[in-house]
């Protein structure tokens, strides 16, 4: 399998600018501006009804854009249909022919572009072996797995050479470990076709493992573009921080606000925290953020000094495996969650619910919000 | 089972049975009529032209109303699947009016419509696309109109409920492979509506095989259908062993040409 011949410079290009798209009186996408490199796996992220789909769907020329435009390789596509735009695009109910068999599911857009029959077949062939679908070219959809439904529709849509694949949420009826094997074939083959991706999901974890850039969605505009590092470890905002990877929200006094270090009391016990900061906090009632991941339970332990420490109870033990997840009360009733690794012998000795802790996190690790 | 859900299917025992009786008589009639063998009144109506010409006429007419009444309600359907709920609920509500309307009303508002000096003549006329009034009536155009008029909420709705349930992500998924709208509906939605159109054809064909009000009174006497034909040998002429073989054996002609219709359109789904 050949690589796309890349035309021009600008091929496999996304570019939004300030699209506003409305279903009949509802205005579902607010004025998106987005630039999708040549090559890129760009995730759109967001909870249900966040725009994402249909900020996909008007890239596909599935919704129509009331304003701004869509360019595709670097020409507008506003009033282009869908089927000139040269997209490739694998839908969540994944929309195989069922009436069709695999080979006739596959063979589909290029018959659509002329493609000479002799040609046809040796694509189909080269596609459906990329994807680990040969021997299965006569089967009808319902007939294979759910695994396989999944890589026959990319194969249709891969084997047009689109500038651009387009994904929406096309994971969503896998199962877990299913899904994981996906995600890693998707991304190779992305690689390795050197095409552009856009994938719709609600999975941070999804658009964590898989995307080069995050374009993190909240009604129906963008709250934060970066690398999954960058929306995970800075994000910009309190929507960004709640919505990727879970974050323990505290109430918290500022106490005292000078340069580079904030005093602050949470629980009855006295925090110093770093420079980070969401919406410009100065003093009064604060809320102070941290990742689960990020707390230590410290038990007497004697750790570094500057980390912080809050008496707390065990409340609740979650079992999951690799990791367990402590649920915490502190003195004055707000709850805590913390996740350590399962270590077995080498870690610590395990707790039990009742028991009493510390609470303790490095203040580099936690962010100030207003 | 209990004794309680036994008593649920007592009703549908009853129906079938009173149905089995009443076959039972009809074929008991057909074999005892006057004559020599039992087959004497089979003999007899299969053995004349005139009393074939019956089934030729019948099985022409419905064949006819079920290409007309199938087309006119795949696009009725079809539009239905693409209009705004309003308009569907519009459509739907006209063809369940004309359904439960009371025959007799229809079929002389037909007969007004049809008319020499009818609406459509007189549109005809007015326009310039004639010049002396068409015959549409008391003749075979005239009844497989009433038919296709009649039968239409029957090819409507099979064709609709399969469309309906054809996921918009199809349509869309050929769009980005490169169909255009055409292409779209004759590789993808139309194999796929197979299913509802022959449930449709069998039900609207068997119906206008066995219509009788709308050919008797759209035909004026003229068109001599099977069911006129077993009815005035039955009523008028008492003649019930005739025209219980006549009914048979288009009972057995159409049954015949259903049970081959949909065993075609089964292999065609089993090999697509």
């Amino acid at each position: 399998m050949n690589a796309p011949v890349k035309a021009n410079a600008k091929q496999g290009a996304v570019q939004l600018m300030d699209v506003m798209i409305s279903y009949g009186k509802d205005r579902v996408v607010h004025g998106i501006t987005l630039d999708v490199r040549p090559g890129e796996f760009v995730c759109l992220l967001g909870p249900s009804g966040c725009g994402k789909t249909t900020t996909l769907r008007a890239i596909a020329g599935l919704a129509s854009v009331e304003s701004g435009t869509v360019s595709i390789d670097g020409k507008v596509a506003n009033l282009l249909p869908a089927h000139r735009r040269g997209i490739g695009m694998v839908f969540q109910d994944l929309a195989l022919f069922p009436h069709m068999s695999v080979y006739q599911n596959v063979a589909f857009g290029l018959a659509l572009r002329g493609v000479d029959p002799a040609t046809t077949r040796v694509r189909v062939a080269d596609m459906l072996r990329l994807l680990h679908l040969a021997g299965f070219e006569d089967r009808l959809p319902r007939q294979l797995s759910g695994g396989q439904q999944q890589r026959v529709a990319l194969a249709r849509s891969l084997v047009v050479n689109p500038s651009v694949l387009l994904l929406d949420e096309p994971f969503a009826a896998l199962d877990r470990k299913l899904r994981e094997d996906m995600r890693r074939e998707i991304r190779a083959l992305q690689q390795q076709l050197g095409i552009t991706a856009i994938f719709v999901t609600h999975d941070q974890e999804e658009a964590l493992t898989m995307a080069d850039r995050v374009v993190v969605m909240n009604a129906g505009v963008i709250e934060q573009v970066g690398t999954p590092s960058e929306v995970y470890e800075t994000p910009v905002n309190r929507f960004v921080l709640s919505f990727v990877g879970y974050s323990n929200f505290l109430r918290a006094e500022v106490l005292r606000n000078a340069g580079g270090s904030v005093r602050c009391e949470v629980a009855g016990t006295t925090c110093t925290l770093g420079t980070r900061t969401i919406g410009g906090a100065h003093g009064g009632t604060v809320e102070i953020a941290i990742r689960p991941e990020r707390i230590r339970l410290a038990a007497g332990r004697s750790d570094a000094d500057g980390v912080n420490r809050i008496q707390g109870t065990v409340r609740g033990i979650a079992y999951e495996g690799a990791i367990l997840t402590y649920d915490i009360v502190l003195a004055d009733g707000q709850l805590v969650l913390a996740r350590e690794p399962n270590a077995g012998d080498a870690g610590l000795a395990p707790r039990h619910v009742g028991e009493r802790v510390e609470v303790a996190w490095s203040p580099a690790d936690a962010v100030l919000i207003r | 089972m209990t004794l309680g859900r036994l008593a649920l299917i007592v009703p549908a025992l009853a129906i079938l049975g009173l149905l089995g009786v009443a076959v039972a008589s009809l074929v008991a009639a057909s074999v005892s009529g006057p004559g020599t063998s039992w087959y004497a009144s089979y003999q007899k109506f299969l053995g004349d032209d005139l009393y074939r010409a019956y089934i030729y006429r019948s099985f022409r007419v419905a064949a006819w109303t079920t290409a007309f009444a199938i087309a006119l309600g795949y696009a009725i359907a079809y539009v239905m699947t693409r209009a705004s709920p309003a308009t569907r609920r519009l459509i739907v509500i006209v063809l369940v009016l004309q359904f439960f309307s009371v025959s007799i009303t229809r079929i002389y508002s037909i007969i007004l419509l049809l008319g020499n000096n009818g609406a459509v003549n007189r549109a005809l006329l007015a326009l310039g696309v004639i010049d002396a009034p068409v015959r549409l009536l008391y003749n075979e155009l005239g009844v497989v109109i009433g038919l296709v008029n009649a039968a239409l909420p029957f090819a409507v709705f099979p064709i609709y409920s399969i469309l309906e349930r054809i996921p918009a992500s199809l349509r869309e998924a050929a769009h980005t492979l490169g169909a255009q709208r055409s292409r779209t509906f004759w590789q993808i939605i139309f194999p796929l509506s197979l299913p509802g159109i022959g449930a449709s054809v069998v039900i609207v064909f068997l119906y206008s095989l066995g219509a009788f009000a709308t050919p008797l009174l759209l035909g004026g006497g003229f068109v001599d259908l099977i069911s006129v034909f077993t009815y005035e040998q039955a009523i008028n002429f008492s003649n019930y062993g005739f025209a219980a073989a006549g009914a048979i054996v288009t009972s057995l002609l159409g049954l015949a040409l259903v049970y081959a219709f949909s065993s075609l359109l089964d292999r065609k789904a089993g090999a697509a």
